[in-house]
């Protein structure tokens, strides 16, 4: 078994049990907003549910599990202990703990603000505080990654770094750095206010901040899915990995890109210029590079495995995949997510096009399909191929774990698509309830009612997945579980360029695009005058 | 030993380079797809206008019920010496200032929006017009309606508990219609549409 | 199977996965890969024909912007 697997272990089972809830409240959420009835019937409830499913959804479950699963192949692609392991056990505690402060208040109904929180609207100090806390609570691992990851080099002169490590740690990287944005907007701009030292504060230089963390997170979430696409696929399918070289590439440029170009969330706001807006437009569509990298490596990759396994002709090779494998399966259902989940975000940071669908269920619509979809599939795979490596206990049934994930696929598409078309027909987010008695709204009815029967199928294939591995948890030990092993490529490189093995560069350059790219944006909301807005604050909203 | 470090393949080709070559040349494809929409979008940008809003403009929350350009009096739909429309709203928890406007169609109308209170955001019917309103900031928005009707403006961006009971209408007749109105009419008329 | 660099890979070479040769995965890509091409050329294509279709016939039609 694996060394340090009951801190993986921790990590995960962490985050798959406050996932499995999040779901149920995402379906009374659902259930809410469609003409259908549904009990505790309060449009107060269904904003803290919000808020509680938002930040669940953002904030713990997948820090809490890409932080495991970095540990685990810190151990298991460097084959050493790991450096720090108290550090990250503390790490970990500081995110249950902060957890559990931030849930609190949104249970109370004291802090519905939703997990983007946007200030003026203020809610409960606890919120911010435990959030802060899960951030204080993830820098440990990102510290232990950086850490192990330079240990090895040295250790390992003029040697490539693992592929799996080389990529986690760019992903430790690319989230320390952009955590910063939210986090300065809750040190310097909320906390003081929820602490009553403040009382005003600028929304427009909030929200920026919080845009610099807002679609970045999103790659953070993003690439240990990659991970397993290029380093734990390969092997199930029975193959090869087409190229490891465009792999580091990939990850290379999801480190530069992905913080430049938050901007692209506040193309509809009234704080900046359109130039500036155009620049990040233009960022975001150097970002969209390494997902179409990676989409063609990665087919390129099942090809090798198909053609191998006798697989004939220009496309039979699919069917000669193994397709009983749920990291197999997983990839390909991801990847026929990423189509239309790709599709939305290209709409989306199409600059002025951006008018067309902001802030419509259609913005709902793309983010749970990229993020619940393509992100949360792999997740669940990356699990299923962790779980025995960690627990010593076979998974009872792969059969059952390709059920699961078929029933997320369907969930998610047909619990997306009918929100995109309402987005399409001028449906606002965020709304508690609709008036279906209005027949501009009537006509959304079917839609959203759609969309109520994909979110069953997702909390049925949620609840599936954790039985599965609960019940693989439970049973007996077995003695020859192979451990952890990663894929090799084609052409294993005995030597990677340096800037392929190394960040010194990168950072430098992602310090220079997010200084170019937000300097100014930011800077200038400390020249301008009378902006500052009063703290509305939603606890005394309440007792009104 | 010499296998090791030999990478000529079973074809004879030396496989990396070839493997290197197809990423290459995918790549270029895939940036060539990316600019020709970057393309699209830089030109509709310039030619059509079609940029997202861009004018910075500060506003006092505090103070703007009291004096200045977003007075109640002053709220609503306003004719320019030019012939264009200024349409000027207050995005408040939770109702848009003034409820309902009315304004002709076929005619350049320039959205002034701010918000005494929280962050709301509203868009028209299924136009374009879509923009946040943000304390602190005037939300300036061009728009032009060619079709005659009675359109939705919900607010778009959580503001509170009462974000789904929030919501305008943008009432849009013929011109000529429009130029009978007397002043008081535009907003009067509106729930009677 | 045939010792390989595996540093890329893993650490240590036990915690490589035992896959295919590295013949028998050039023999799978003797004609490149051409299935990948086709499916990820097809798939970008039709994501830049509706971003079109998109851009010009729902998004353009709808008005102005700004």
């Amino acid at each position: 078994m694996e060394r340090s697997r009951l801190l993986s272990l921790a990590h995960l089972w962490a985050a798959f049990l406050c996932f499995l809830p999040a779901t149920g409240l995402g379906l009374w959420q659902l259930l809410m907003r469609s003409p259908l009835p549904v009990p505790v019937d309060d449009p107060n409830a269904y904003y803290a549910s919000l808020t509680a499913h938002g930040s669940i959804m953002a904030y713990v479950f997948p820090t809490l599990f890409i932080m495991g699963f970095g540990y685990a192949i810190a151990v298991s692609a460097l084959g050493r202990p790991l450096r720090g392991e108290n550090w990250a056990w503390a790490g970990f505690v500081l995110c249950v703990v902060g957890s559990l402060m931030a849930l609190a208040p949104i249970a109370g109904g004291r802090s519905s603000i939703l997990y983007t929180f946007y200030p003026p609207m203020v809610g409960n100090v606890w919120y911010y505080l435990g959030v802060a806390v899960v951030i204080i609570g993830s820098y440990f691992w990102v510290a232990l990654m950086l850490i192990n990851f330079a240990a090895w080099k040295r250790e390992n002169p003029g040697k490539p770094v693992p592929l799996a490590m080389f990529a986690i740690t760019t992903c430790a990287l690319l989230w320390g750095w952009t955590a910063l944005g939210a986090t300065s907007e809750v040190v310097f701009q909320i906390l003081p206010v929820s602490l009553g030292w403040r009382h005003t504060i600028d929304a427009g230089l909030a929200r920026t901040l919080f845009s610099m963390t807002l679609h970045a997170i999103v790659y953070f979430w993003l690439i240990p899915a990659y991970v397993a696409f290029y380093t734990l696929m390969p092997q199930a399918a029975g193959g090869r990995l087409y190229s490891d070289t465009m792999g580091r590439i990939a990850f290379v440029l999801f480190l530069v890109f992905s913080i430049p170009v938050g901007m692209h969330h506040l193309f509809m706001d009234p704080e900046h210029g359109s130039g500036f807006k155009f620049v990040h437009s233009l960022l975001t569509f150097i970002v969209a590079l390494p997902t179409l990298l990676t989409v063609f490596t990665i087919t390129a990759t099942l090809e090798i495995a198909g053609r191998a396994r006798g697989g004939k002709g220009l496309l039979g090779w699919i069917r000669a995949l193994p397709w009983n494998e749920p990291m197999v399966l997983s990839v390909a259902l991801a990847l026929l997510l990423l189509a239309p989940g790709g599709f939305g975000g290209l709409i989306n940071m199409s600059y002025a096009m951006n008018a067309m669908i902001h802030n419509t269920s259609w913005v709902t619509a793309h983010f749970h399909l990229i993020f619940g979809g393509v992100v949360v599939i792999m997740y669940m795979a990356i699990g299923y191929e962790l779980w025995p490596r960690l627990t010593g206990r076979p998974l009872i049934t792969k059969r059952a774990a390709c059920v699961q994930l078929w029933l997320w696929f369907w969930g998610m598409l047909i619990m997306t698509v009918p929100w995109h078309i309402a987005g399409l027909m001028g449906q606002p987010r965020r709304y508690a309830i609709f008036d279906y008695t209005d027949p501009g709204v009537a006509k959304m009815a079917w839609l959203d009612i759609l969309s109520v029967v994909g979110g069953v199928i997702l909390v049925c294939s949620a609840a599936l997945f954790f039985y599965v591995l609960a019940r693989s948890s439970l049973a007996s030990a077995a003695e020859s579980i192979s451990p952890i092993r990663y894929a090799l490529a084609v052409n294993p490189p005995a030597r990677v360029h340096p800037l392929l093995n190394g960040f010194m560069f990168w950072n430098v350059l992602l310090l220079a695009l997010v200084l170019i790219t937000y300097g100014y944006p930011v800077g200038q909301f400390f020249f301008l005058h009378n902006q500052d807005a009063p703290e509305h604050s939603l606890t005394r909203e309440m007792k009104r | 030993m010499a296998e090791l470090l030999n990478n000529e393949g079973a074809s004879g080709l030396i496989p990396e380079e070839t493997v290197e070559r197809t990423e290459r040349r995918w790549l270029f494809a895939m940036a060539t797809v990316l600019g020709l929409m970057l393309a699209v979008v830089v030109f509709t940008g310039v030619t059509q206008m079609m940029n997202p809003l861009s004018d910075v403009e500060t506003i006092n929350p505090a103070t703007l019920h009291l004096q200045g350009e977003f007075v109640e009096s002053n709220l609503g739909t306003a004719v320019e010496t030019d012939g264009s429309i200024t349409l000027r709203f207050l995005a408040e928890q939770y109702t848009f200032v003034p409820q309902c406007a009315v304004v002709p169609a076929g005619t350049l109308i320039r959205f002034r929006l701010t918000s005494p209170d929280v962050t709301h955001g509203f868009f028209v019917g299924t136009t374009n017009t879509n923009a946040m309103v943000v304390p602190g900031y005037v939300t300036n928005v061009m728009a032009r309606f060619e079709h005659p009707g009675t359109y939705t403006m919900p607010c778009d961006e959580f503001c509170g508990f009462g974000h789904h009971a929030m919501a305008a209408s943008v009432v849009v007749v013929p011109k000529e219609q429009f130029t009978k109105l007397r002043p008081e009419e535009r907003i009067t008329t509106c729930g009677a549409q | 199977m045939e010792e390989e660099h595996h540093y890329s890979s893993a650490s240590e070479p036990e915690r490589v996965s035992p896959s295919i040769s590295r013949s028998a995965a050039l023999e799978a890509l003797k004609n490149g890969p051409r299935g990948a091409l086709v499916i990820a050329a097809t798939a970008v294509g039709l994501l830049l024909v509706g971003w079109l279709l998109f851009y010009f016939v729902v998004f353009l039609t709808r008005g102005a912007v700004g």
